[in-house]
């Protein structure tokens, strides 16, 4: 199993960064895209996307919109839960594109029916997807046989440090180290909690895979970590609730050391070069973020396009510009600016890219222990 | 001024800025009068209120209450109570809670305060209202309550701010004749303020009437009305017919004014003279109607004209006749007199004595003016 | 109408009524009672099953920690003391509002109050943030300027930042309704105190603080009732610690899309907001409609 998952964020990386010879097809989906933008075969209509701040710059969507003639509108989130509740609502309707966790879709799906399955014949030019991530999506969004989601965008979590004030950090323990109390900041969501078990030696991604049924093995599991981020709890300034939050607190020098997103950090650094994202020792968080298309939506024309028009490599480099996001699209990395490059390349050598700890579907039951955890963490005392 | 006297204002003034609502007001009232001060709106009697109560204090001069200086002490050390022109009941609280208040305030033993609330009470004729709020009881008892809530204190001075105002009219009437008794029952000296010349009348022992700031004349009310010292008092306290002339003749106890084509006999004073401008006032009743012919009945003025009008109100009958000039003469005369109702457009022969003709020398063209302008808020 | 027995009854109705009345109808039947009913109904299945069940109301009692309890009596408890400060802070200056300042003085006033709250809940929130935060406004005139602190301190992120905002955020709703009862109370109502012998405080206890009762009341129902339900605030500026009822109900419906235990959770939340509704009530002596007029 670790093998796999290791295999998995190799081959990531080998194409998305290290390697251009996959940009081989870039000129060519252009020159395509380009063809049919000049038939002037227009879509129209509204395409309905709900979706995460950074995930549709202004200026994507102005060429999008400008190219198909869709009137494009969107809706943001903050939390996978608010795409669920959303859908949930209306049995799927509201929306036309979603962009949830590629770890929550299936459960969504199984419980709530608000999804419909991915018609991969329209999708152009698959060929274009780092293919190992690829696969990890179809495989963990497939429900009755059915592929539910495509790959859209991709990061991971890890330690955003100011190396003036921290230069020894590495571990996820660090957030824990008495002499950063009160400068440390992070989530009082499953991220810490998962954080917290890796830095305890658990593997909770393994864990939920190889063993779904074991909830009282996971409510163990969870009840260190809770006892551990208890204690831990003197060194947190506060859980911050956005990412914006989380800049506020690190750009203004007010917390040393958070657990937050790699695009955070790598924002950050372009501010203040002494502020890094660096991945643990135990291993960066990763997740993926997918197309999900709404059991409700109207227009799977623009949506298809939406989604094509996004795995343009030339597209998809926009996104890393912008929010630091990075995108599952071949080639994509020729249109980053150098220092993003930089930032990246430097938050990443390869031994951590190889260790990556990608977070994997959970079942319900252990969702639930999870809140009920999270919650306790909230009302604990600091000691 | 050798009996007790309540309220004393001594050389009062009251300015706001650049204006000055009261000038060198001096009056005093004594112990257990009814005194009114009479005036139009804006006059400054309210402000004369707000000075003896304390809720001002004066520029200059002194207020004395009961025999005390009392320039500084706030409202609620001082022994004057107030009836309020929108009476000031507390809404929330009961007829017997209003009237004790000032008890309590005035920390007096709760058995006493029952007693005293109840005693009042029934001094007012409220028994049994005391548990009802004010919103519950009419207008009239309301009144009483406001009177009650003052008069149980035992204060030296009530101070009623028009309180009648808000009435409507038959109860006014009845409630003028009411407060009178009142006051004659508990003896309490009352300061009563109003522009009702009636009220003031029916009511008062003693009246000051007040205009532009200043007390023009203090009098007993019959002393205001046939004796007026002042042209705006004859002409603000009752009816009047007025005239602008000048002397034209003198005798030794009489003269000789003429107005345009009226020309009339009056009491001669020590200071007229030939050529002199002055103010005349008649008042109606004092306009008799005579026989067209026949001498049996000779008042030294006479004249002739026409029945422009003629007005019932009551048991009194106003006539206006048509005598030449731009206003009508107004005569009145009670009906059932041997007098018959003339028609209108009937000639009449209408006269009047020359002791009945109040004048006052004209000084100033805008005492004129002012005048017209007070009779004019009068109706 | 015995004039006539043979109208029908249809005829009786007055159908330009209904007619007006009509989308207030829709909006309170459609859009506040209907999906109210919904969740309701919600809260007696649990997530998944189609058998009536009062779990989702026991499981308060049930959790281990009984987090629901916790939180919600410490939610309960702040904002009470929210609605009491803001009491307190509010009613002077309804007081020199409605009884000191005259004609243009007011409007200036009244302006100053309300000008912050044409923008948004979450831009006043986050103007808070800067003036609070440990390299905010206020550490810089303490410590730059006025030289009185060492170094910045946190001022965000306690239960004293989150009542602060909290008080500052309610303040026109307490603020107003006293304003509009004291500004109905005749000033002559005073003076006739004082004239029988009150002094400051008797006026004020006599006179002026039950005229104020029903704004008083109905400014501490829409304070409380409104610090109850807000999430953005306990949310933001909140410390580590202060887990508020509504990011509870939050967590069950958004984080947990567990909808039934959350419509339960809320059932809860609105049948202990109506209680103290009625309790504050009974305890000033007010009744709802007099409350609501004010």
């Amino acid at each position: 199993m670790l093998k796999r998952r290791n295999l998995f964020s190799l081959t990531v990386w080998a194409c998305v960064i290290l390697t251009t010879a996959c940009s081989g097809t870039t000129t060519d989906t252009a020159a395509t895209d380009a063809d049919t933008a000049a038939t002037g075969d227009e879509l129209g209509g509204t395409l309905r996307l709900l979706t995460w701040e950074g995930y549709a710059p202004d200026e994507l969507i102005a060429k999008f919109e400008e190219e198909t003639g869709v009137d494009v509108e969107v809706t943001y989130i903050a939390d996978n839960g608010e795409i669920i509740s959303k859908l949930k609502a209306t049995g799927g309707e509201g929306y036309d594109l979603a962009s949830p966790s590629v770890d929550n879709v299936k459960l969504a799906q199984e419980q709530f029916n608000i999804y419909q399955p991915i018609d991969m014949s329209r999708i152009e030019n698959p060929d274009v997807l780092v293919q190992s991530l690829a696969e990890k999506v179809a495989e963990y969004s497939t429900v009755d046989g059915e592929v539910y989601s495509v790959p859209a965008v991709w990061g991971t979590s890890g330690l955003i440090v100011n190396t003036a004030e921290a230069p020894e950090v590495k571990s996820y323990k660090d957030l824990c180290d008495p002499q950063f109390a009160g400068r440390v900041t992070y989530r009082s969501r499953f991220p810490t909690f998962a954080g917290a078990m890796l830095a305890l030696g658990y593997d909770p991604f393994k864990f939920s895979l190889e063993e779904p049924e074991n909830v009282d093995g996971w409510r163990a599991m969870m009840e260190e970590a809770y006892t551990y981020l208890v204690d831990c709890k003197s060194n947190v300034k506060t859980y911050w609730t956005s990412r914006q939050e989380n800049i506020d607190l690190m750009a203004k020098g007010e917390t040393y050391l958070s657990q937050g997103w790699d695009g955070t950090g790598w924002v950050l650094s372009q501010e203040n070069p002494d502020i890094k994202f660096i991945a643990p020792v135990e291993g960066a968080l990763g997740w993926v973020d997918t197309f999900t298309i709404p059991a409700g939506a109207k227009n799977l024309d623009a949506v298809y396009a939406f989604i094509n028009f996004m795995y343009r490599p030339e597209n998809a480099g926009e996104l890393t510009k912008g929010g630091g996001f990075l995108s599952p699209v071949k080639g994509s990395t020729d249109y980053w600016p150098e220092e993003i490059k930089v930032l990246v390349e430097e938050s990443f050598p390869e031994s951590a890219l190889n260790n990556i700890q990608w977070y994997a579907p959970r079942p319900a039951a252990f969702d639930e222990v999870v809140n009920e955890y999270v919650e306790k963490l909230q009302v604990a005392e600091a000691n | 001024m050798t009996d007790a006297v309540d309220v004393e204002l001594r050389d009062i003034t009251k300015a706001f800025g650049d204006f000055t609502a009261v000038r060198d007001v001096s009056f005093a009232v004594p112990r257990g009068t009814f005194f009114s001060i009479l005036g139009p709106s804006g006059c400054g009697k309210t402000t004369l209120l707000n000075l003896i109560s304390g809720f001002q204090e004066p520029t200059a001069g002194e207020v004395w209450i009961a025999g005390q200086r009392v320039n500084g002490v706030p409202p609620n050390r001082r022994k004057v109570n107030m009836v309020f022109q929108r009476l000031a009941l507390f809404p929330l609280m009961t007829v017997f809670d209003n009237v004790a208040f000032g008890l309590r305030m005035a920390k007096v033993p709760q058995a006493q305060v029952r007693s005293r609330v109840m005693a009042m009470l029934e001094t007012v004729g409220l028994t049994g209202m005391e548990r009802r709020l004010p919103s519950q009881l009419s207008g009239g008892q309301q009144q009483r309550v406001a009177i009650a809530r003052c008069l149980v204190l035992e204060p030296a001075v009530v101070l009623l701010d028009e309180p009648l105002s808000a009435l409507d009219l038959k109860l006014r009437e009845h409630m003028k004749l009411q407060l009178k008794h009142l006051q004659r029952e508990v003896g309490t000296t009352f300061v009563y303020i109003t522009h009702d010349q009636s009220e003031a009348m029916v009511m008062s022992d003693r009246i000051a009437v007040m205009n532009e700031g200043q007390v023009l004349q203090v009098g007993a009310p019959d002393e205001i009305y046939s004796l007026p010292c002042h042209p705006f008092v004859a002409s603000f306290v009752g009816e009047s017919n007025t005239f602008q002339g000048t002397v034209v003749e003198l005798s030794e106890d009489s003269a000789i004014v003429k107005d345009g084509a009226v020309q009339m006999q009056l009491s001669r004073t020590p200071d007229m003279a030939v050529g002199q401008s002055y103010l005349q006032f008649l008042r109606p009743e004092n306009v008799r109607l005579l026989p067209l012919d026949g001498d049996r009945d000779r008042p030294e003025n006479q004249v002739r004209g026409r029945v422009q009008s003629v007005i019932f109100d009551g048991a009194i009958v106003r006539c206006l006749v048509n005598i030449g000039r731009d206003r009508p003469l107004t005569t009145l005369f009670t009906r059932g007199t041997t007098q018959a109702v003339p028609y209108v457009g009937e000639t009449v022969r209408l006269g009047w004595r020359a002791a009945d003709v109040i004048a006052f020398p004209a000084q100033h063209r805008d005492q004129m003016m002012q005048l017209q302008k007070a009779q004019f808020a009068e109706v | 109408m015995s004039r006539s027995p043979i109208v029908s009854p249809l005829r009786r109705v007055n159908w330009g009524v209904v007619l007006t009345a009509l989308p207030l109808l829709v909006w309170i039947v459609g859009l506040v009672l209907w999906p109210q009913l919904g969740l309701l109904l919600q809260s007696f299945y649990k997530v998944g099953g189609d058998t009536v069940t009062l779990a989702n109301y026991l499981s308060i009692f049930q959790d281990s920690d009984l987090i629901f309890l916790r939180v919600f009596g410490k939610t309960l408890l702040y904002t009470l003391a929210i609605a009491a400060l803001t009491l307190i802070v509010a009613y002077p200056m309804a007081f020199i509002l409605a009884k000191v300042l005259k004609g243009r003085q007011k409007l200036v006033f009244i302006l100053l109050l309300a000008t912050p709250f044409w923008v948004n809940e979450l831009i006043r929130v986050y103007a808070w943030i800067g003036l609070l935060r440990e390299t905010g406004v206020v550490n810089y005139l303490l410590v730059d300027v006025l030289r009185v602190l060492p170094a910045p301190i946190e001022f965000l992120y306690n239960d004293i930042a989150m009542l602060v905002v909290f008080v500052y955020s309610f303040l026109l709703l307490m603020l107003l309704p006293i304003y509009s009862s004291l500004d109905g109370l005749d000033d002559t109502l005073i003076q006739a105190a004082q004239n029988l012998g009150a002094d400051r405080i008797s006026v004020f206890r006599y006179v002026v603080w039950p005229a104020s009762l029903p704004g008083v009341t109905s400014g501490l129902i829409l304070v409380f009732t409104l610090s109850f339900s807000n999430y953005l605030i306990p949310t933001l500026v909140g410390g580590k610690s202060s887990l508020w009822v509504t990011q509870l109900i939050y967590n069950r419906f958004v984080v947990a899309t567990n909808w039934n235990l959350g419509a339960a959770y809320s059932f809860i939340l609105l049948a202990i907001a109506s209680l103290v509704v009625w309790g504050l009530l009974k305890l000033t002596g007010q009744s709802l409609k007099k409350v609501l007029g004010s």
